[in-house]
């Protein structure tokens, strides 16, 4: 036995000393460990059990040294000895994850470490292990009991008395199968519940009745903790209460390039609960944050989310829009396109010099983040400038808001544009919303316009005017006073077809 | 079906078969039905399984090389086959194919009787189906050795801790964290080796140093709680923080206000209640934020919750305790009643303590663990002083896992009321010595705890 007991030895040490070398992820380490485990399994089916005695630098099995090896690093033996670990069994039914898991913790290199608690985390089911603490010495004195005179009798009579204690009840206390059952899930929920949430209640609680710098300290630890494991949720929570110290800068240590930049994949993450989370969290920034979260906005992909991060980084922003005004000159087309939105998402009337200054830019998306800006800051004067943009898509975005901000100023300007002859090059889709806008900001002349662009004679170009007639007719039918529908009425009555079709359309939208 | 569910299933059913030999004649319906469910059980196996071995090693059973765990569900049966091994000094037990009924419960029969007796029987009778292996006799005294001292070593060795470790607090120097990381996984090792070997140790009371032996008792005693219930290592290293810390909290509470005598009055109440509040910072001072920390914060807060959503500090209508500090409750309530303290110089007997416990459950304590409590600790807990109707005095040293009521006591007081080193019985087996009531240990002039030392 002696010689497979060396053999084992032998392999542990090669084992051990690859893995320190390698690591465990390394074809070296397993070509090492393979033949250890196989060798320990094989003796263990054939003797069940296999105790080894530790010493300080030496390992004996029925008192022979099996291992020696006096270098402390090196020393399996010194590793186990200098924390209190006496003697180690291997039991039949040993698993190779067991073993690994041993030979983990042996090789881990911090001196502060410590095998014993170590290898108790493990919880093993086939290695058993005989620890000793350092001081042997221990006091077994009983203290003494208070002497006086007591009427025993007396005070269990009175006990019972107060306790209202049934002394013939009989207690049975077996358990029921559905009593098992819920102990049983008791115990599986708690070994599965993160304890984090409590312990952030907890604290937090503690928080309400009084201030305590361990809690608080406590709480930025776990706050960290959270930030690192995208756990936003336990970080709002404690965000949430620290704020109730204005003195604690707890928020600082976020408001940096690395940390922000590291929210990234929370961006693009499939649950909208974290991001949300994320979301909620971040609300707590402050004005430091905002040039690492213009540079994190680029990375979402969702473009329901992107809206969501502006309208957050407004909503931290709203004190001082500087920063963000401050990309508006930036030379990254995405960043400014960004900055721009949510300064109009912030109504920084601050910004609209800025906004201005862009009308012109060469990028169209640029002009458009603009735009819609502008429209949000309710600059009408500075929105029709966009009436002559080169973009239709501008043209068109303009004419909507105009249309919404009822700005009438425009309104002569757009009748003389339908009346003129180039209107009938232009795209449908703005030529309808040419009308449309007449609609939105309708006087009392417009059914009267409307009647004339409607029925007007045409000699030449009857056919691109057919387009014209169906739009004022629809409008007629989107103003829905009487005077308008009648002017339809008598449309439809008309002889020329095109007036004709234009309004029966236009009635026909109105009846459905 | 996995080696250890059949293994489980195997010890169900031996323990049923096992109970009837003990009540009824072999030949009566119950044994053989008994026997014909294992029979029929292990056939089965058979057909995948050569053969069915149990060796018991250091309190653990294994069954085919997989430890079998102490779980709610089976830890009355593997108790009892646990015990039945140790004391029949049997190292392994393998059952062979071609087992049939009429050997089984012959088997069964000699394996509840005495060592004597079974060795008697087992020599003289053949079991061509079942090959047992006895202890060594070296192997069997270091175990006894080992269990016995390594238990006392523990406990003292915990109680240093802990005293150290709330002084240390107390006097605002820095605290030994590896020690009392350490000394909790040794706890953990002494519980499972032998439960009642620590568990008599809580007997251990100290009038005037309150605090540290009953942190430590809380701990062990919620320990050896979590192990009846089939918490694993890990999640028990975290039970027994928890319990040796619920009370840290009071270090902040004037040392003056802990040990007055009268009546608190309502203001000095509202004080003495905050230290489950306290309790969060000194944990945290002491431990910092690990895993295990973050468990005993959890249960140092909540430890005076009762079950009905009473108690304090105040809490949401929906927030519950968690299992550790439902478990804590109601081990910090059973050691604080069974201690003299300064308000308290006679404490309640621990069968009556056991009995405010099970009168109050649903109310402050939570049913179930209840119910495990006293299935743990029985009817007369350890420690616990007995009048027998023969006039002596019995000290209970270990449950009966079998009959909860009828402990094993040691006889300390003869008829005479003169201390003696009695003999030690087993009131299970005893037909004619009855308990007639518990009774206050200081009427007889002795201390349960130096019995178990």
């Amino acid at each position: 036995m002696k010689a497979e007991v060396d053999q084992i030895m032998q392999g542990l040490t090669k084992a051990f000393k690859a893995l320190q070398m390698y690591g465990m992820n390394h074809s070296s380490f397993r070509s090492f460990y393979l033949p250890f485990c196989d060798k320990m399994t094989d003796f263990l089916k054939k003797r069940n059990e296999l105790n080894l005695q530790i010493d300080k630098f030496k390992i004996l099995h029925e008192n022979h040294i099996v291992y020696e090896e006096r270098e402390m690093d090196l020393s399996i033996a010194f590793k186990l000895f200098k924390d209190g670990i006496r003697s180690i069994s291997f039991i039949g039914g040993l698993t190779s994850d067991e073993l690994l898991l041993l030979l983990d913790v042996i090789s881990q290199p911090s001196k502060d470490y410590d095998v014993a608690l170590g290898l108790w985390e493990c919880n093993f089911s086939h290695i058993n292990f005989y620890v000793v603490e350092e001081e042997e010495v221990v006091d077994y004195r009983i203290p003494d009991a208070p002497v006086e005179y007591v009427d025993y009798d007396e005070k269990l009579k009175q006990l019972i008395m107060r306790e209202k204690i049934d002394i013939d009840a009989v207690i049975i206390p077996d358990l029921k199968p559905e009593e098992v059952k819920h102990l049983m899930k008791s115990i599986t929920d708690e070994e599965k519940a993160t304890i984090l949430p409590l312990v952030v209640k907890t604290l937090t609680d503690f928080l309400s009745t009084e201030r305590s710098q361990e809690v608080i300290d406590g709480l930025i630890e776990i706050l960290e903790s959270c930030v690192n494991t995208k756990d936003f949720y336990n970080a709002r929570r404690i965000a949430y209460k620290l704020r109730d110290y204005p003195e604690i800068k707890f928020i600082d240590r976020f408001e940096n390039a690395t940390t922000i930049m590291g929210f990234k994949d929370t961006l693009n993450v499939p649950q909208n609960e974290l991001f949300n989370e994320f979301l909620a969290f971040i609300g707590f920034f402050g004005t430091k944050s905002i040039p690492y979260l213009v540079h994190l906005m680029p990375h979402t992909e969702r473009a329901d989310r992107l809206t969501a991060l502006r309208q957050r980084i407004a909503y931290i922003a709203q004190d001082d829009p500087a920063p963000i005004i401050d990309f508006l000159k930036n030379e990254d087309t995405q960043l400014m396109i960004n900055a721009i939105a949510i300064v109009g998402i912030m109504k920084a009337s601050k910004a609209v010099e800025a906004l201005e200054a862009l009308i012109a830019h060469p990028d169209e998306r640029v002009r458009l983040a603009v735009l819609e800006s502008l429209g949000s800051l309710r600059q009408p004067d500075l929105v029709v400038k966009f009436m002559t943009d080169p973009s239709m898509d501008a043209r068109i975005k303009a004419l909507r808001i105009l249309g919404m901000l009822k700005y009438p100023q425009v309104y002569p300007v757009l009748l003389d544009k339908i009346k003129h002859k180039s209107f009938l090059a232009f795209d449908s889709t703005e030529q309808r919303e040419y009308f449309n806008y007449l609609t939105a900001n309708a006087d009392s002349n417009l059914v009267r316009i409307l009647q004339n662009l409607l029925f007007k004679r045409k000699w030449f170009g009857r056919k691109k005017y057919r387009v014209i007639r169906r739009l004022a007719a629809m409008a007629l039918e989107q103003i829905g006073s009487e005077e308008s529908l009648q002017v339809l009425r008598t449309g439809a009555q008309k002889r020329n077809k095109d007036i004709q079709a234009a309004c029966e359309i236009a009635l026909k939208g109105k009846s459905t | 079906m996995t080696i250890y569910t059949a293994g489980k299933t195997v010890v169900a059913l031996l323990y049923p078969l096992l109970k009837a030999v003990q009540v009824y004649d072999i030949k009566n319906d119950v044994v053989i039905n008994s026997a014909k469910k294992f029979v029929e059980f292990i056939e089965d196996l058979f057909s995948t399984i050569s053969s069915l071995e149990f060796v018991r090693y250091r309190d653990y059973i294994f069954f085919n090389k997989q430890r079998l765990k102490y779980e709610i569900d089976s830890y009355a049966n593997l108790t009892f086959l646990n015990n039945q091994l140790k004391n029949l000094r049997i190292k392994s037990i393998t059952f062979l194919p071609g087992i049939n009924q009429q050997e089984l419960i012959d088997f069964a029969d000699i394996l509840i009787k005495d060592k004597v007796t079974f060795l008697k029987h087992f020599v003289l009778k053949r079991y061509p189906h079942i090959n047992v292996q006895f202890l060594k006799a070296h192997e069997e005294a270091d175990e006894l050795a080992e269990n016995g001292e390594a238990a006392k070593k523990t406990y003292f060795k915990a109680l240093k801790v802990t005293k150290n470790l709330m002084q240390n607090l107390w006097t605002g120097r820095p605290v030994d964290v590896k020690s009392s990381r350490r000394i909790v996984y040794s706890l953990v090792d002494s519980i499972s080796r032998d439960e009642f070997g620590i568990l008599a140790l809580t007997t251990i009371k100290n009038f005037d140093e309150y605090t540290f032996n009953h942190s430590l008792n809380v701990g062990i005693l919620a320990l050896a709680l979590g192990q009846r219930i089939g918490l694993d290592r890990k999640s028990l290293a975290r039970l027994g923080t928890s319990g040796i810390l619920h009370d840290i909290g009071k270090v902040e509470i004037p040392k003056e206000l802990i040990n007055k005598t009268q009546k608190l009055t309502d203001q000095e109440w509202e004080t003495l209640k905050l230290h489950s509040n306290f309790g969060v910072r000194e944990i945290l001072k002491t431990r910092g934020l690990d895993e295990i920390s973050m468990v005993a914060i959890a249960v140092a807060y909540q430890h005076h919750w009762n079950f009905d959503g009473t108690g304090y500090p105040l809490r949401e209508k929906d927030e519950e305790p968690t299992l550790f500090a439902r478990i804590v409750r109601i081990c910090d309530s059973y050691d604080a009643m069974t201690t003299a303290r300064a308000y308290q110089p006679v404490p309640y007997l621990p069968h009556f303590a056991l009995r405010v416990i099970w009168s109050n459950q649903n109310r402050l304590f939570d049913p179930v663990l209840s119910k495990v409590f006293t299935q743990l600790l029985g009817i007369y807990p350890v420690g616990s002083c007995l009048e027998l109707n023969t006039g002596e005095i019995g000290l209970v040293m270990r449950q009966n896992p079998s009959t909860i009521d009828l402990p094993i006591v040691k006889i300390i007081v003869d008829k005479n009321k003169k201390k003696v080193d009695g003999k030690t019985l087993d009131l299970g087996m005893e037909t004619v010595i009855k308990i007639v009531r518990p009774t206050y240990p200081q009427i007889h002039g002795v201390n349960p705890a130096a019995y178990f030392l």
